[in-house]
């Protein structure tokens, strides 16, 4: 769902507006609950400059009900540094949440009782169990649940206290696309779940670089006593967003048998089409040959290989194998 | 007169007055509305007050008192325009203050703004925007039909929607959500299913289109499903008749097998090898899952199942 498209001045001038009106309802009930505030700190929450909010209150000095009179207009001003806002007794209580603020306090709320340090205290609980009551006649407890991903071991909890305490950590890592263990001493920056997922942002002293590795492909973990100063490590592009590393190739599979919904969820191809057969030719970038072949035994007989070719004898040789622990042998003679 | 200035003194006259005014009242107590003529007036009004609308503001056009039938003029009920105290304790409210900054929300059903105006209203404690939290969770939040979904579960609305099943079967579905969730990065819906006459666990990213919101307060709830727990058993273990399964897994595996399955199964521990047995309604959906084992993993009992995996093993090869 996407917003319109508009263009011109008109449209940007309405966005700023209601931006502003917005801030304005929100900025007046504020202000008047914290008696004291400060310019500063006003200007620090709303995110405006010392000029806007001095813009704002004269705004605010000429707003008020007919037939403003003195006595009708609303009061702000500046007294040393402090803010005040009164005479609008009817702008005391702030507006209700709008539907976005309110997911957002509910999904952003949820989330994190499954974050160290930030979930596992009770105040987080209740407060959700006070905000989801005023949001509806009906209790909404338990309406919205968020698991961002299992994390059986506990791992981010030690991470956690790894990077606060900025100490180094040795894993026993699976990597997928080498189907190997190797051992890492890391220095973890953030723990972080994206889409799904679990990983932690770390210096791999071995890769001699910045790395994501998934917390369900840690095989063990300890917390050493060596600690490390993030500032003496080169700059990372922190954008959490954990990509596949370069290198890599496309796959192509002939699919059958209505499989292409599962792929389309959970592969994000890169195309589908149509073939007369009734089967689809899916194209998916794949990360490495392991990567590959994982795929393809998972999809079995309903997969034919397209391209590249050659994976198809990589592909038997590990289902004859398999086939073995089964008692089964393929080979003739 | 900017328009900021009218669009304000407007709240200011609605929430104030408790009496509705009518348009033409409006037009002569809120300065900024001296327009030439009647069209312009009204076109302008229209605007202001579905910019209002938009951020939130409830506007409500109702009968005059006192006035003939028919007459209508414009209020904003105190009640309805008033954030209702939930009486947050200062722990409480820093504990969500910490919780907005821990997760971040990515956008569509949620503007970036979103967050930040949630807990100015509610007055949350306010955070250094320079520093990142030691950990950080991202929800994606782009599909607006969770806002929907979860306005239509707050009233009690039935929805319907065209919807296609992992097996790839599609058709149109009537459901009375009583709980939403997130898992594994995906939204889902659940609820009772009208036309199954039982409890259903929907996708919502395999829902095309929109979600058509019946009436409120169509139904009662019972006890919410639990999405998480649902799913966290694997979807092996969703629907009738259970199985019981036993597989075998390389000692150097277990750590991987506990992760599969967690508290879903019972491990014994053979020397250098490892057993897990666990309950499955649907016992094929395992093999996916025990495939990226490769040789280090055999199903043992039932069956059934062994045979299931040989055959799908076998079809691959010439």
């Amino acid at each position: 769902m996407s917003a319109p498209e508009r263009t011109g001045a008109a449209y940007a001038s309405s966005d700023r507006l209601k931006e502003r009106l917005r801030r304005l309802l929100v900025m007046v009930p504020w202000v008047m609950e914290h008696p004291g505030t400060t310019v500063a700190e006003v200007c620090d929450r709303f995110m405006i400059t010392r000029r806007e909010l001095l813009r704002d209150i004269n705004q605010i000095m000429v707003c008020g009900v007919y037939p403003y009179s003195p006595g009708d207009l609303m009061w702000a001003g500046v007294e040393g540094d402090e803010v005040v806002i009164g005479e609008a007794a009817y702008f005391e209580r702030p507006l209700r949440l709008t539907p976005g603020e309110a997911l957002s306090l509910v999904t952003a709320g949820r989330a994190a009782l499954g974050i160290p340090g930030v979930g596992d205290q009770p105040a987080l609980a209740s407060a959700l169990s006070k905000i989801e009551k005023t949001m509806s006649t009906e209790l909404l407890e338990g309406a919205v649940n968020l698991e961002i991903s299992s994390d059986p071991l506990g791992l981010r909890e030690f991470l956690a206290d790894a990077v606060v305490g900025r100490r180094q950590v040795e894993i026993t890592y699976h990597s997928a696309s080498e189907d190997e263990e190797t051992v890492r001493v890391i220095s973890p920056i953030r723990v972080f779940a994206h889409d799904g997922k679990w990983y932690v942002y770390a210096w791999c002293s071995r890769a001699d670089d910045y790395r994501f590795f998934r917390l369900d492909r840690v095989k063990s973990l300890s917390v050493l006593t060596d600690s490390f100063d993030p500032s003496e490590l080169p700059d990372g592009a922190e954008d959490l967003d954990p990509h596949p590393d370069g290198g890599g190739f496309e796959l192509k599979v002939r699919i059958s048998g209505g499989l292409e919904v599962w792929m389309t969820d959970y592969l994000d191809p890169g195309s589908v089409a149509a073939e007369p057969d009734g089967r689809s030719l899916v194209s998916i970038h794949a990360s490495s040959r392991q990567w590959a072949v994982g795929l393809l035994l998972r999809l079995g007989s309903a997969a034919e290989i397209v391209e590249p070719v050659d994976l198809r004898s990589e592909v038997e040789g590990a289902a004859e194998r398999m086939l073995e622990i089964y008692g089964v042998s393929n080979r003739s003679g | 007169m900017s328009r900021v200035e009218r669009l304000f003194d407007l709240i200011a006259l609605l929430l104030k007055s408790g009496r509705p005014f009518t348009a033409e009242q409006i037009r002569e107590m809120v300065p900024g509305y001296d327009q030439p003529n009647q069209a312009s007036f009204r076109k302008m009004f229209e605007r202001d007050k579905a910019a209002l609308r938009e951020l939130g503001v409830p506007i409500a056009l109702i009968p005059v008192p006192g006035e003939a039938d028919g007459v209508e003029g414009y209020t904003i009920r105190p009640d309805e325009y008033r954030l209702e105290d939930p009486c947050l304790l200062p722990d409480e409210r820093a504990a969500l203050g910490l919780a907005l900054r821990a997760v971040r929300l990515e956008s569509g059903a949620v503007a970036e703004d979103d967050p930040r105006y949630a807990g100015l209203k509610l007055s949350l404690p306010g955070y250094d925007a320079t520093e990142l939290p030691p950990v950080i969770a991202a929800v994606d939040v782009a599909d607006g039909r969770v806002a929907i979904l979860l306005g239509a579960v707050a009233e009690r609305a039935a929805v319907t929607f065209e919807y296609t099943t992992a097996a790839g079967e599609f058709g149109s579905r009537s459901l009375e959500p009583a709980a939403l969730g997130n898992v594994g990065g995906h939204w889902y819906v659940a609820g009772h299913d009208l036309d199954r006459d039982g409890r259903r666990l929907f996708r919502l990213d395999r829902i095309a289109g929109e979600v058509v919101v019946g009436e409120p307060g169509a139904f009662e709830v019972g006890e919410r499903p639990d999405i998480p727990a649902l799913l966290s058993a694997g979807p092996w273990a969703i629907g009738g008749k259970n199985v019981e399964v036993e597989i075998r897994f390389d000692g150097g595996e277990a750590w991987r097998a506990r992760n599969l399955f967690g508290n879903s199964a019972t491990f014994h521990d053979h020397g250098d090898s490892v057993t897990a047995v666990l309950d499955a309604a649907e016992p094929e959906l395992l093999i996916d899952s025990l495939l990226p084992f490769r040789t280090t993993a055999e199903i043992i009992r039932p069956e059934s199942l062994r045979r299931r995996m040989i055959e799908h093993l076998a079809g691959m090869l010439p």
